[in-house]
């Protein structure tokens, strides 16, 4: 294999993390975003070439992967939209002006995981499960929807505070 | 609304939309709070990102995949020496040289891990998998190689049956005893003598095989050569292109599919048709399978004698599970079930039979085994991928209070069993799992009697580290885990498994060297 084809998959590699999460901020649904991801990785591919090396890759990703949510939403009605048009762009300029740091993150994800009490980390294991619900975990649960979604929000705040808090001690060490 | 309200309200939002729970008006009202507002919109975009990324660390390999599935080529080749490895692993299970490219890369992790002995290698030292075998007799050979293992350079001899070795080039060869080779590299091997057939895909074009008369190089292609004891050879195209040079390297004659050549002291001859009673693919496949089924058979009786024993606390053999089952069914009847938290299922020692693969730090299976006991036995059929981290789960109880029992490897590869009871813990064995038994089924079992205070580590139905340890306490496993470790408070490092189990034995009494060697022999994938 080439030394620089090599060197491409690995870039490629490493920025799907970040692209995945970018067009969750902006579709925010799993099955659209991987979609958007599939078809950023066949234009990254083929335009291989336009790349230039020493250039933040994951940006190049990001605005390249931009194009293709907004195609996505062109093809979604007017009440599957979210975000009006204004925000939708200023979510994803702001999303293309934060610091690449998905690794950093994600390291700061993990350890925070580790700390949540059993209860929490077990909720969190059957929301991110591929395919499941809250509507199914209330089910199997006997709680209400709102009851479980309130359980999530407790600990995604707590995780955040966890990670932002990780990610500041770091960044200053 | 101050600040932080706007802040805390987005946050709920945020949370209300990713679980698909938001009301109409509610993700009305969130647009609003982002509109314009840099600080409301980095906290949506950490909160998506948080989301993302844990949906990505749980889909595990499920992304990357799409990633492979547009590459234009096969990956293969080794990372080199000191480079990052890539972030996952994502083509092993798509492209042709899967498991070459799984191997290297675990090898590769695995000898980062440990702590190198100055001139050892880098990576698994070899030039292909040894990925199907049926029937294989290796004659005298002190140590014969098993399936899914690795296979070095140098002399290859097979007295009778099929065995397919996959080249790290792209290469497959089946290879009929008796059969002499010398594995050169994975682009060029020597054939003294024997029967073989050689796929050879585009990426390992060029692929070259000599005889004592000819070399032949592969130019993309199928077809099978034999060579005679007295060194006559005969080669027949099945697809593709030939070209058949002499020991200088000149071109002799390229052969095309159909063609066939036979070579005697220098003579060659033109021979049509022929080469079909060579084994192809399809053909070992069956073979492989039908020999499966004996086996099969074989381990049947012996889960079923295991079940019925009394002493059987839990008996998993992941058998008959549906892919979306999320408890593993123990065969002992009234024992506990263990709840599968991340990993996934996938296929264990034989194809058709059930195992589960442990990959992200998450994945687990949870079960309780309450009581107290004076003796106990695990033992497990594990195949381990790699290394990631000093200690990796087999089998470890939540905490570890006075009594209970962590059974975990190191990554030296030595198995660890512990006891907690105040004293040093370990039972540790040397390294018995080694960089090329990565990707290979192996039985790990360990055996303790507190009375006795006998605990013995077994591999392969081998005791391979056997302590006499005094005043052991009554023994314990109440909540617990394969695979994963939860530790009380957050200090203690992550413990989890990288590789798959497709058997899972607890006993409430200390199996029998002889036990241990029968349940191991009717559970080997390699007959």
């Amino acid at each position: 294999m080439q030394r620089d084809t090599e060197s491409f998959i690995e870039l490629l590699t490493g920025a799907q993390s970040a692209v995945f999460g970018y067009a969750m901020s902006l579709c925010h649904d799993p099955s659209l975003a991987k979609d958007i991801l599939q078809e950023t990785n066949l234009t990254l591919w083929r335009k291989a070439g336009d790349f230039e090396e020493g250039t933040n890759f994951t940006a190049w990703a990001c605005r390249t992967a931009y194009f293709h949510v907004l195609n996505q939403r062109r093809k979604q009605s007017r009440e599957q939209l979210v975000f009006d048009e204004d925000v939708f762009d200023y979510l994803a300029e702001r999303q293309e002006s934060r610091s690449p740091d998905t690794e950093d993150r994600l390291e700061a994800l993990r350890a925070c995981l580790r700390t949540l009490p059993p209860q929490q980390r077990d909720l969190i294991d059957r929301r991110y499960l591929p395919g499941a619900s809250v509507q199914d975990i209330a089910k199997d649960d006997g709680k209400s929807e709102g009851a479980i979604s309130q359980a999530l929000f407790r600990i995604r705040a707590a995780l955040q505070k966890c990670v932002e808090h990780k990610m500041m001690k770091e960044g200053t060490a | 609304m101050t600040r932080k309200d706007r802040l805390d309200r987005v946050s709920l939002l945020t949370s209300q939309l990713l679980d698909e729970v938001i009301a109409a008006a509610e993700s009305a009202e969130l647009n609003e709070l982002l509109r314009g507002d840099p600080e409301t919109c980095e906290r949506y975009l950490d909160l998506v990102e948080s989301h993302a990324l844990l949906l990505h660390e749980h889909a595990g390999d499920l992304l990357p995949l799409e990633i492979a599935g547009l590459l234009p080529f096969p990956v293969h080749g080794e990372p080199a020496p000191g480079k990052k490895a890539l972030p996952f692993r994502p083509w092993g299970p798509v492209l042709a040289a899967a498991a070459a490219l799984t191997l290297i890369v675990n090898g590769y992790l695995l000898w980062k891990g440990a702590d190198r002995v100055p001139g050892e290698p880098l990576h698994v030292p070899g030039v292909a998998v040894l990925s199907r075998l049926v029937d294989a007799d290796w004659g005298a050979s002190g140590n014969p190689p098993a399936e899914g293992e690795t296979v070095p350079a140098g002399v290859f001899r097979l007295e009778a049956g099929l065995a397919q070795l996959e080249f790290f080039s792209g290469a497959t060869l089946i290879v009929e005893g008796p059969a002499e080779l010398h594995l050169d590299s994975e682009w060029k091997i020597r054939c003294e003598s024997g029967r073989l057939r050689a796929f050879v895909p585009e990426p390992a074009r060029g692929f070259v095989i000599e005889t004592p008369e000819y070399r032949a190089v592969d130019l993309g292609t199928e077809f099978s050569l034999s060579v005679g004891r007295g060194g006559e050879s005969e080669v027949h195209v099945v697809d593709g292109e030939v070209r058949l040079d002499n020991r200088e390297g000149e071109e002799i004659r390229t052969l095309f599919g159909g063609d066939g050549l036979r070579s005697s002291s220098g003579v060659l001859e033109s021979v049509n048709g022929g080469g079909s009673d060579f084994i192809d693919r399809r053909q070992l496949l069956n073979l492989a399978n039908a020999g499966s089924s004996i086996r099969y058979r074989e381990w049947l009786t012996t889960r079923n004698t295991v079940a019925a024993d009394p002493t059987t606390l839990v008996l998993f053999d992941f058998e008959n599970q549906e892919p979306w089952d999320r408890q593993l069914v123990n065969q002992r009847p009234g024992g506990p079930q263990a709840a599968i938290i991340g990993a996934r299922w996938t296929e264990g020692r034989w194809p058709g039979k059930g195992a589960l693969e442990f990959k992200r730090i998450t994945d687990r299976a949870r079960l309780h085994v309450p009581g107290t006991f004076d003796t106990l036995s695990f033992a497990a059929w594990v195949r381990i991928e790699g290394f990631d981290r000093w200690l990796s789960s087999l089998f470890l109880t939540d905490g570890f209070e006075t009594g209970e029992v962590h059974w975990q490897i190191s990554n030296q590869g030595e198995l660890i069993l512990g006891i907690s009871d105040g004293g040093p813990p370990n039972t540790i064995s040397v390294p018995v799992i080694h960089p090329g038994d990565l990707g290979k089924w192996m039985h790990l079992a360990v055996t303790i009697d507190r009375l006795t205070g006998l605990v013995r580590h077994y591999r392969d139905g081998e005791i391979v580290k056997e302590e006499t340890r005094s005043g052991l306490p009554p023994l314990q496993i109440g909540n617990a885990e394969i695979g994963n470790w939860q530790a009380e408070g957050s200090t203690n490092p992550i413990r989890s498994l990288n590789g798959r189990i497709d058997e899972f034995l607890i006993l409430n009494r200390a199996l029998t060297p002889e036990e241990m060697a029968s349940i191991h022999r009717a559970g080997s994938p390699n007959g």
